[in-house]
Parts: C-alpha cells; sequence; structure tokens
C-alpha cells in the first residue's frame, strides 16, 4: 500500500513516515504546507492520503480544505484527516463529502500504533474511521435516546459509530460476531435506522442520527 | 438581511416640529406651565438654603439631600420641556448615585452631591431661572394676555360699569362707549404681531439657556466616559491577570507534573530494558498513556485560552462547532456576515481576533447556562452583523428566571463585553422564555486566509 503524508512538523512527519514504513505502508510523498499538498494530491501513486488540518502558509485549515477539495474532483479517493482537536463541524464536512474511505483521528492516536495502522488501512480500503471523541460527544448529545440502550448496546453502538466492522467490534467487547449482530440489530430498531450491511453507510446513518438536532 | 437605516435614523431635528399658530399657542402654554414651574422651584430651593445652617444639627443634611433630589426632579421638568422646545432631549449630567441606603451611607450620599457639578449647576440654573428664565416667559404670557384684553375691550366696556376700563392706554386715550372699543383693535392687531414674532425667538431663548446649564457640559461628558474607561480597564486588567494565573497553575500542576513522570518512567524503563524487559515493556505502555492524557489536558487548555477553530474558521464557523457539541438541540441562524468580496460564498465574514473571542466566549457561556440551569428542550443562537455593530443572542424555551448575578457566568461576559463598549441584555421572566443577548460596536475585517483555489 502506497500513503501521502502531509504534515508541517518535521519530527511528527519523520515519525509518521517511519512508522507507516515500518507497517508496510510505502510513503510516496511527503509535503509540508499547502501548495505543495495541491501538487502532491493530483498524483495518483498512492493509495491513501494522510493530511494534518492545520498547514502553513497560515496554519488554519488548509489541510481539511484541500482533502474536502479533493474529494469533490476525485469522489472516493481516500482521505485520513489528522489533528490536534476534534471539531464536530469538520466531523461532519468530512462525513458529508462524497462516498467512502474518510477518517478524522487525534494526533495521539498514533500512540497506539497495530489500531492506527489498522484505521489507515481501513480507510484506503474504503471505510470510515472517527475518532472516539467525536463518537463520545455525540452519544453525550443524545442522553435522552440512549438511555433505553443496554450497556452492551451503547458500547457496540460507540464502536460501530467510529467505524469498526461486525468482526472488529466482536473481537475489542470479547464476544461472537453474530451476538454483535444481534446488538446491532437492537441498536437500529430502538434507534429507528435500516440496517445496512455497508460499514460506511452505516456510520453514517448513526453519526446522522447522533447529530440530528 | 437588510441592516441598513436601523442606525441611521437621525435625531429628530427642531425644524420637524408644527409651525405657525400650533407652534405659537403650545410655546404660550409652555411658558405659563413655566411660570408655574419657576414658583415651586423655588421650594427645594429655599430647603438647600435653609439645609445648610441646619449642618450644624445633624438634621440639615438629610434635609440637604432630599432638596436636592427634589430639585433633580424639578430641573428633570425643566430638561424635559426645554427637549420639547429644542426637538433634541437634553440628557442628564448626574454622576451615578451611591448604592447605599440608609444614615449610614449618608455621607458619601453627601460626598456625591456637593462633589458633583451638576448640583451646583442646578442651583444656579434656579437663580437664572426665577430672574431671566421668569422674564422671557412672562413677556410671552404678557404679550398674549395683552393681545386678548384689547380684543375683549368692546366686551369689558359694556359689561362693566363706566370708568373702569376707560383709560386702556393710559389718561391720553378716554373711552366712554362700548363701540369705542373697536378703537383697540388696531392696537390688539399690533399686539399679536408682536406676540407672534417674539414668542418662538424668546423661548427658544429659554431652551438654549437651559441645555447650556441644566445639559451635560463637555467636560461631565468627557469625566463620564473616562470613569467607564477607568473601570472596565481596571476589569479588563484583572480578569488579564487571573487568566494567567489560571494558565500558569494548569501548566504547573498539570503538563509539566505528566512530563516529568514521564521522564522518570523513560529513565527506568532504559534501566530495565536489559535486566527486566517485561516490565520496560508496561512501563512503555504506560508512558505511551501518559502522552495521551497530557495531550487531552493541552486541548482542554487551549480551547481554554483561544479554542483552534475560530482561528481557522472565524465567529461563524465556530459558533456553528459549538452548537454541534451542545447537549441540547440547537439551531443557528446568521445575518449579514456574507462576505462581498468572497466569490464562491464559502467564508463568512472575519471581524477582529479580540471581537470574535470574546463573542465565543459569551456564547459558549451562555449555551453552558442553557445546558446546566435552563431545562431548556430547545435553544437557538443567532449572529446578526450589521453597520457597525455586532450581536450574537442565545435563546432557550427553559424554566427562565435567570440572572446576571449568581454564578451564572453572565457578569463575566458581562465585563469582557464592557471592554469592548459591548453589553448584555437579559430577558428572562420565570416560566421562560430566556434570551441574552451580546453587542458591541465592530467593523468587519476582510478573511485572514485568501482563498487558494485557483483552478489549474
Amino acid at each position: 500500500m502506497r500513503a501521502l503524508v502531509a504534515e508541517d512538523h518535521t519530527l511528527l512527519r519523520e515519525g509518521l513516515i517511519q512508522l507507516l514504513e515500518l507497517n508496510g505502508i510505502t510513503v510516496t510523498a511527503a509535503v509540508a504546507d499547502e501548495p505543495h499538498l495541491r501538487q502532491a494530491l493530483r498524483r495518483d501513486d498512492f493509495d491513501i492520503a494522510v493530511l494534518d488540518v492545520r498547514l502553513p502558509p497560515t496554519g488554519t485549515d488548509e489541510g481539511l480544505r484541500a482533502a474536502l477539495e479533493i474529494r469533490t474532483e476525485r469522489p472516493g479517493l481516500p482521505v485520513l484527516v489528522l489533528s490536534q482537536y476534534v471539531e464536530q463541524l469538520y466531523a461532519r464536512e468530512l462525513l458529508a463529502s462524497a462516498e467512502g474511505g474518510v477518517g478524522y483521528l487525534l494526533k495521539d492516536r498514533v500512540n497506539r500504533v497495530a489500531d492506527f495502522v489498522d484505521a489507515v488501512r481501513r480507510v484506503a480500503a474504503g471505510g470510515t474511521v472517527m475518532d472516539p471523541e467525536v463518537v463520545s460527544r455525540l452519544l453525550g448529545r443524545r442522553e435522552d435516546v440512549l438511555t433505553t440502550l443496554t450497556p452492551r448496546e451503547r458500547e457496540t453502538l460507540q464502536l460501530m459509530a467510529s467505524g469498526r466492522s461486525n468482526a472488529a467490534i466482536a473481537a475489542q467487547m470479547v464476544v461472537t460476531e453474530s451476538a454483535v449482530g444481534k446488538n446491532i440489530a437492537a441498536v437500529f430498531a430502538k434507534l429507528g435506522l435500516e440496517v445496512s450491511g455497508d460499514d460506511h453507510r452505516r456510520v453514517l446513518a448513526v453519526l446522522t442520527y447522533l447529530q440530528q438536532s | 438581511m437588510t441592516n441598513r437605516g436601523a442606525s441611521t435614523t437621525a435625531p429628530a431635528s427642531p425644524r420637524a416640529q408644527p409651525g405657525g399658530m400650533a407652534l405659537r399657542a403650545k410655546l404660550t402654554l409652555t411658558s405659563l406651565v413655566l411660570v408655574v414651574l419657576t414658583m415651586i422651584g423655588l421650594v427645594p430651593f429655599i430647603l438647600v438654603v435653609t439645609a445648610l445652617p441646619l449642618f450644624v444639627v445633624w438634621l440639615g443634611v438629610p434635609m440637604f439631600i432630599g432638596a436636592l433630589l427634589l430639585l433633580r426632579l424639578w430641573c428633570d421638568g425643566a430638561r424635559w420641556l426645554a427637549g420639547s422646545i429644542g426637538g433634541n432631549r437634553v440628557p442628564r449630567p448626574y454622576r451615578p448615585l451611591p448604592r447605599g441606603r440608609g444614615p449610614a451611607a449618608m455621607f458619601s450620599w453627601l460626598r456625591v452631591l456637593l462633589t458633583d457639578p451638576a448640583t451646583w449647576r442646578d442651583l444656579l440654573w434656579v437663580l437664572v431661572s426665577c430672574t431671566v428664565g421668569f422674564t422671557l416667559a412672562t413677556l410671552v404670557l404678557t404679550l398674549f394676555g395683552a393681545a386678548l384684553f384689547y380684543l375683549a375691550m368692546p366686551l369689558l366696556l359694556a359689561v362693566t360699569p363706566p370708568g373702569i376700563f376707560n383709560d386702556p392706554l393710559g389718561p391720553l386715550v378716554v373711552l366712554d362707549h362700548w363701540t369705542e372699543g373697536f378703537w383697540m383693535w388696531p392696537v390688539a392687531g399690533l399686539v399679536v404681531l408682536l406676540w407672534w414674532v417674539t414668542t418662538p425667538g424668546l423661548m427658544t431663548g429659554w431652551a438654549v439657556m437651559t441645555r447650556a446649564l441644566l445639559g451635560p457640559t463637555r467636560s461631565s461628558r468627557l469625566q463620564g466616559r473616562v470613569d467607564s474607561l477607568s473601570t472596565s480597564r481596571a476589569e479588563t486588567r484583572d480578569a488579564a491577570a487571573a487568566e494567567l494565573r489560571r494558565i500558569e497553575r494548569d501548566l504547573h500542576d498539570g503538563v509539566q507534573v505528566r512530563l516529568a513522570s514521564l521522564g522518570m518512567n523513560l529513565g527506568l524503563v532504559e534501566q530495565l530494558i536489559r535486566t527486566d524487559p517485561e516490565r520496560a515493556r508496561a512501563l512503555l505502555a504506560s508512558a505511551s498513556e501518559a502522552t495521551t492524557s497530557t495531550m487531552q489536558e493541552l486541548r482542554a487548555l487551549v480551547r481554554g485560552i483561544h479554542p483552534p477553530v475560530l482561528a481557522d474558521r472565524g465567529l461563524v464557523g465556530a459558533v456553528r462547532s459549538l452548537v454541534l457539541d451542545t447537549a441540547v438541540p440547537t439551531t443557528l441562524t446568521v445575518h449579514g456576515f456574507d462576505d462581498p468580496a468572497d466569490a464562491d460564498g464559502g467564508r463568512p465574514r472575519r471581524l477582529e481576533a479580540p471581537v470574535e473571542t470574546c463573542l465565543y466566549f459569551g456564547v459558549a457561556e451562555a449555551l453552558a447556562n442553557v445546558v446546566k440551569h435552563s431545562g431548556a428542550t430547545r435553544a437557538g443562537v443567532e449572529l446578526t452583523l450589521r453597520d457597525g455593530s455586532v450581536s450574537a443572542s442565545v435563546t432557550d424555551d427553559g424554566h427562565g428566571g435567570a440572572t446576571v448575578g449568581a454564578g451564572s457566568g453572565l457578569a463575566g461576559i458581562e465585563r469582557r463585553l464592557r471592554a469592548f463598549d459591548g453589553s448584555l441584555h437579559l430577558a428572562s421572566p420565570v416560566g421562560g422564555p430566556t434570551t441574552v443577548t451580546l453587542e458591541m460596536p465592530c467593523e468587519p475585517s476582510s478573511p485572514k486566509t485568501t482563498p487558494s483555489s485557483e483552478k489549474v
């Protein structure tokens, strides 16, 4: 697998490259600012773009804007956005930006190397990965309905909303996949959502539900 | 969205008054009121003057204060009259009175009243009013009365016994029969003409004089401005100092401690890595956890200083993000933030950074109150940018009864706003709904980030 990395802090950029390469992901391009990122995004020698939200020249949200634009130009291009902080606004913009292959994670998730590499692979394969903080803050918002869920169902919903597959949820909760399937069906029934097999669509359904106000 | 006009309504001009007969009738009536008012005005004046020797026995002090306050009421009446003649309200120039009540606060009241130049101008005004003012008003009244008198001469001669009204212009002209009374009508015409011509001038003269004495002087206006600026500057300085102390404490007790322990853990790992690799691995895992929680702490700290999304997206984007994060379902309405210079319309207008920060934290606090205290099921945020001012209002359908004090955090917002000449309005009747409105003057600045979406 090949990745494009955009990160302005040299230390973090080098660390990220090293970490990805060690896990069998080739970094074909590494850029440090927005103009270079825009050039690099037009190439087609990568399977996923891993971007920092903040990039020079102004150090605000260039990385995110570039990601959103490239996703309208090249729908389905997998993009994983990393940030020092989580904003619901950015999560919503990323989820609304066309189909497939999108992720939004806090930079410190990189610490858990195995989870992080797994997230990169899932996004590259067209999945959706949302930071647990996005999900838990959305869950906090909907206390009313969520009180009807059992603790197991709640945990399942949280994992599902962050983009895990049934198998991954089963492994995390130490239960069988069919038990996970039952939990998911119960959650969808209680929230009045349609069950969907597609991970990405499933995440969208859950997050959309949680964001409704 | 059309916000022009609201702030540009010109103050009522003196010309926009009824002219001709209606104006003169009104002015004559005003002069009558004035003559009566001048008489009444002497009462508080005399009370003030008699209170002065009574200072020897303490009774003089409350009497003096009461009389001065009574005098102020009377002066308010005169201000209102002068405003109605001049077309512009005459503002009250008084310094704010002390908050305390009762005998204990008496001397601070006395001090404020005695040191306020407006007090002495009030007293001076009474003297001027019962001399010059009285003369002006009686002139108008006399002219009007004389006109009536000469017009009514035939009637007067007819109904009264001879010899009472027979020499209206002195012994030179003697009228013997009521029909001769009509000889006085040309005189009446002359007097009416005189009344017609001089009344507006005389009364305007009175109004100008009143405004000069009872309105704020340039120095009292400046004094008021200086007072409010010193207060808000002191508050801003204290708030900034308190904020820095909080940040220092948070860094000292949080991040620094965590980094120190992280360093210790890593030192241990270095030692143990050969002898006890299992324990070293466990220590490394906990070190990794420690960096995550340190990051969390720093994030919370940064959010409290200046939320990154505010720098990225400005007020509108940051408030939108805040609204998405609020536990009570909340809607956002935005007026007047469209940037005419922005072709694709994606970026709302930016304001000066301090203005954005102040409003952002105000809205954040108001929304936090909605979640914590209001019991609301719905809330709405409205951002409005119009010529020269920006406002943010937060409304909820909760149980109301909110106050600016009482730990609601609104007092802090009000303090921040004052530093920008802004203001906070709270409408929260018991039973709801509650609306908090933050408003401040501002000029929009150009976007800090230029759109760089050139299509190649």
